[in-house]
């Protein structure tokens, strides 16, 4: 698997409202999105990625990363969005509605242009947004699609108008979906994360939906609110119990390798690699969000 | 014909740009913190004008406390869909 960034939260925030991009840091969010997309109006498409460009160059974002979501390519807008904002160095670009490997390739052509234009060589990754029934079923070739794709993102409210479903509370019309994006990232060794939940005063649906995710094997979760951000960290943080389990499998996996053996065992318990491997991870994420003294 | 970028929201700056005949630039503004950045915010509005080559035109703007980033941004933005309308 691929270093990966912890990226429990991601944080929509419109790009035209510069107010709340100047504060976005402050929110806690892994990720935060400037927004040329959903909740930008045509009419303003054009003064808002001058303007995303101007916050990606001047706001301090401290350790969070720093992305956008850009247009669609077939739209009238996407390469102008990537022309502005490639410039401004963001960390990632978010790719709206991706159904196949060449919706991925045609940004990674763009960005590469821009890139030799303007002489950058910083690396750019990119994170598709799975919302449709095509995009489900072409995951993993989307996931694979281009070494800089970092992690699949699932759009539950245009997936359900895309398959006729009535978007439900419970979500059982997105279950399938939602698997199939974690396996096809996961099948890539790339990341995955979860859809937002829309109701910002449902904290308990909230909460249920990111406890589901994490339970189906996504990484994070998208937040419409800065309020939601919190609740989203706390569920995807590994627990006590979980970080003293991983330390002690851990502990026996180096202490095998040490003596020479093949197999790990902890106490009477044969460990699997899968399960070192998800030990290792674990410790990793508590040393990224200070649990592991 | 007159552009318009940006809306009279909190660290945002409404501005209104009219080509114009005259040989200087014209500045109106609005703002709540005139005394301290007045001539701060129309020295920004001038220079970003002056780096896209427009030395004339009126600009009339209403700020809510925006940053010198948001308000290049937003300069910029009317200046070039001014020149965009002109070609």
């Amino acid at each position: 698997m691929k270093f990966q960034r912890l990226r429990r939260s991601r944080l929509y925030m419109p790009g035209n409202n510069p107010y709340l991009s100047q504060n976005a840091f402050l929110f806690g969010a892994d990720c935060i999105i400037l927004d040329l997309e959903d909740s930008v109006p045509p009419s303003e498409k054009f003064d808002t990625r001058i303007l995303v460009r101007e916050i990606l160059k001047n706001v301090d974002f401290g350790g969070t990363e720093k992305t956008v979501r850009i247009n669609q390519m077939s739209s009238p807008f996407g390469r102008d969005d990537l022309e502005e904002s490639v410039p401004a160095l963001p960390d990632a670009i978010f790719i709206p509605k991706t159904e196949s490997a060449d919706d991925v390739l045609i940004v990674d052509e763009i960005v590469a242009e821009i890139k030799s234009k303007h002489d950058i060589d910083k690396e750019i990754f990119y994170m598709p947004i799975i919302e449709s029934a095509k995009g489900v079923w072409n995951a993993y070739e989307i996931a694979s699609a281009s070494p800089n794709v970092v992690m699949l993102t699932f759009g539950a409210e245009d997936f359900t108008r895309d398959i006729g479903a009535q978007r439900t509370r419970e979500g059982k019309e997105q279950f399938v979906a939602k698997s199939m994006v974690v396996l096809g990232a996961k099948a890539a060794g790339i990341q995955a994360s979860d859809t937002v939940w829309s109701d910002i005063d449902d904290i308990e649906g909230l909460r249920n939906s990111t406890l589901e995710a994490k339970e189906l094997g996504f990484d994070g979760k998208g937040a419409i609110h800065p309020s939601q951000v919190e609740i989203i960290n706390e569920i995807f943080n590994p627990t006590h119990d979980e970080i003293e389990y991983a330390k002690k499998v851990v502990s026996a996996f180096e202490e095998a390798q040490k003596k020479g053996n093949a197999v790990v065992a902890l106490g009477r318990k044969m460990l699997d690699p899968p399960v070192v491997a998800r030990a290792q991870r674990i410790i990793e994420l508590a040393e990224k969000i200070g649990k592991n003294p | 014909m007159k552009y318009t970028a940006g809306k009279s929201q909190r660290g945002d700056i409404e501005i209104i740009y009219e080509p114009t005949q005259k040989k200087n630039i014209e500045i109106e503004l609005e703002t709540s913190v005139e005394r301290l950045y007045g001539e701060q915010i129309r020295a920004v509005i001038t220079n970003t004008a002056k780096s896209f080559g427009i030395n004339s035109g009126k600009f009339s703007a209403v700020d809510d406390g925006a940053l010198p980033y948001v308000l290049r941004a937003r300069v910029e933005a009317v200046i070039r869909a001014a020149k965009e309308a002109a070609k």
